[in-house]
């Protein structure tokens, strides 16, 4: 596992408390705001199963597990979890990740898979520590390139040409 | 009889052997690359199944499963690396191993071991599967969800570290199966107005974001001198073969620890880790020279590998038989089975029977298929292990969006996938087991499905579950794992 191994009884205890509370918004927001039916709710009279009962069986049970989850952290008896932890570094690092993945896919909309992936791919590469760019040129250019053709030859899909090339090819 | 061996024949197909060799090829590369995992190859690749006909797509899935549980043990001999928990117990002695100079031996051992361990759980699979099903069939409604509480509960209950956070990834994943139109009622549920979600949350998206993004985050974590620099590769190259006497002396510590990794790998939840470590202790005492394991024993690596691989068809015997995937890989191939017109359950084997002889015959014939590519190509998958991994995690993420995006041609679906890939990630962090929740989704439309027509059925009495048998015993059980699960391991490693 990566990172320092440590002792996590009180993210249980902020996860179980988080739970409990979206177990209620679940419950007494959303299951009334959200579940929209198109049948009458005279329909509904006398049923036992509406389409609500089943989410609220879940999420009941979900609020009471959460509880048990976020008492069981304030025992200190029993053996402790042991959780992976993440130093500072190691978090943005995946962060970074997730945010430039977030911006090439809102890219990919605009600008195609063409232009964009080989950008995408040279950040991350050289990102992750690579700066040799006899590695980098080739693997940013030519990948791209290789799954644009495996996608059209073998199954006929066209990857994102991007809202300003429509048309254009 | 006559009808079976036409259908086998016609599932026999130049270009299903084709795919089920591309599959295998690809399975035992990612299995190759440390870190990585046959559930994140599935989960990746799910989507070109959809472009092939289900005697294609299917065996090709199948065969990326086999061969990444075979592949994994190339990074757990060459650079003391497993990429799975199931795969650490071969390094125990195939690192040792390659530290004599003997990793080719070592990993010949592995393939031997992995293809024997396979094929017996294969044949297992398809025997069982059979009948099984056909028992399957007299049950109703209210005897299937209570089949399905029982499976759930064991896989909360036994995946990950702790039985409460088992159970409430098994509840999140009920809660997020639950968006979408309701199939009896008609009314939208949790849809907040998102056309895109109208019917659903995509499975495959999910399943690409699941799996192969939060991978892709949590391999981002590591130090970029790990991620930009190869690894150690002074046990790559020569070494001898393994003789056959060496894989003769093995034999029984295969058969058994192919048995172990069946039965094991047959119960929902349980897994390849739990079978290979089990199997690797047996035969550590089983065996004639137990001082030798841990030092560099062939025995050892026979013993895990086996088990892990024989976990493989195992594990599909409840997914087809009774619709209840066992693992998260498990209910990947059953999300592509569905996407594929074929329902796993009982009604499979009725409805699709020739379909499904074709696919167990390629399933058996990718054993071959996998040996004669491991006899081969080995040294290419051991330079795959030498690829650093700055540039094979960008390439893995590209992969994730092509697949997410060619599921519809919806770039919607790839949001879809970066936001799951995101909650994925957040729930390895809290050390949230991903299986319960991935199976619990897969399933909540038929237990809803069920429990509704058991109340339709009897006038809308909740206790209609304990007063049937069959259905009341599948409770008690339930009840009496989940007790004993609370009771022995509440924060249990």
């Amino acid at each position: 596992m990566l990172g320092v191994v440590r002792l996590m009884n009180r993210t249980n205890f902020i996860v179980g408390i988080v739970f409990i509370i979206f177990s209620f918004f679940y419950y007494f927001y959303l299951i009334p705001t959200q579940i929209i039916s198109s049948t009458a709710e005279s329909e509904f009279a006398g049923r036992i199963f509406r389409p609500e009962t089943f989410p609220q069986i879940t999420i009941a049970i979900f609020g009471l597990v959460s509880v048990l989850l976020a008492g069981n952290a304030l025992r200190k008896t029993g053996t402790p979890e042991l959780m992976p932890g993440s130093s500072r570094r190691s978090s943005f690092q995946a962060l970074f990740v997730f945010i430039l993945a977030v911006v090439y896919v809102y890219a990919l909309e605009w600008f195609g898979f063409h232009l964009t992936s080989p950008i995408f791919l040279a950040i991350l590469i050289i990102f992750f520590g690579t700066r040799d760019w006899r590695f980098v040129a080739p693997v940013a250019l030519l990948t791209p390139v290789v799954i644009e053709r495996l996608f059209w030859f073998s199954f006929k899909v066209m990857l994102p040409e991007g809202e300003l090339f429509v048309g254009a090819s | 009889m006559e009808q079976v061996f036409e259908a086998i024949w016609q599932a026999i197909t130049l270009q299903a052997l084709i795919m089920v060799s591309i599959g295998v090829f690809a399975g035992i590369t990612v299995g190759a690359i440390p870190g990585l995992t046959s559930v994140m190859a599935i989960a990746v690749l799910v989507p070109f199944s959809f472009f092939m006909a289900p005697i294609n797509g299917i065996p090709f899935l199948l065969g990326i499963h086999k061969g990444a549980l075979f592949g994994g043990s190339i990074p757990s001999v060459l650079i003391n690396t497993p990429g799975t928990a199931a795969a650490a117990a071969t390094s125990f002695d195939g690192y040792p191993l390659a530290q004599k100079g003997e990793a080719k031996s070592a990993i010949q051992m592995a393939l031997y071991a992995s293809t024997l361990g396979d094929t017996f759980s294969d044949i297992v699979l398809i025997v069982a599967a059979f009948p099984l099903a056909a028992v399957a069939l007299l049950f109703g409604p209210t005897e299937f969800f209570a089949l399905m509480v029982m499976g759930l509960t064991i896989i909360s209950a036994v995946t990950g570290s702790s039985v409460l956070k088992g159970l409430l990834s098994m509840l999140l994943g009920i809660l997020v199966g639950l968006i979408g139109q309701d199939i009896i009622s008609g009314a939208e549920r949790f849809t907040f107005g998102i056309g895109n979600i109208m019917d659903g949350v995509g499975t495959v998206p999910m399943l690409i974001g699941l799996f192969a993004v939060s991978e892709v985050l949590v391999q981002s974590e590591k130090k970029l001198s790990v991620l930009s620099n190869p690894p150690e590769t002074a046990h790559l190259k020569g070494g001898r073969s393994l003789e056959l006497k060496e894989l003769v002396n093995v034999k029984w510590t295969i058969m058994r620890s192919s048995l172990i990794g069946t039965a094991v790998g047959a119960i929902p939840g349980t897994g390849a880790a739990i079978a290979t470590f089990i199997s690797y202790a047996l035969a550590k005492r089983g065996s004639k020279n137990p001082e030798e394991f841990g030092k560099g024993s062939y025995e050892g690596v026979a013993a895990a590998e086996a088990s892990n691989s024989a976990v493989a068809g195992a594990d599909l015997i409840p997914t087809l038989a009774f619709g209840i995937p066992g693992s998260a890989s498990a209910a990947i191939l059953m999300g592509a089975f569905m996407a594929q017109g074929l329902r796993p359950g009982p009604g499979l084997f009725q409805e699709h029977a020739a379909t499904m002889y074709g696919i167990f015959t390629l399933l058996l014939l990718g054993n071959p298929i996998m040996l004669l590519q491991g006899k081969l190509l080995t040294p290419l998958f051991a330079r795959i292990v030498t690829i650093r991994q700055s540039i094979l995690v960008p390439i893995i993420l590209l992969f994730c969006v092509v697949g997410g995006f060619i599921y519809q041609n919806s770039i919607e679906d790839v949001k879809v996938a970066l936001v799951f890939g995101l909650f994925g990630y957040a729930l390895r962090k809290l050390n949230f087991p991903l299986a319960p929740l991935v199976i619990a989704y897969i399933l909540t439309a038929s237990a809803e499905e069920s429990m509704k027509q058991a109340l339709v059925l009897s006038d809308g009495n909740f206790f209609v579950f304990l007063t049937r048998p069959i259905s009341a015993f599948f409770i008690f059980l339930s009840v009496a794992l989940l007790g004993l699960a609370v009771w022995k391991r509440p924060w249990a490693d």
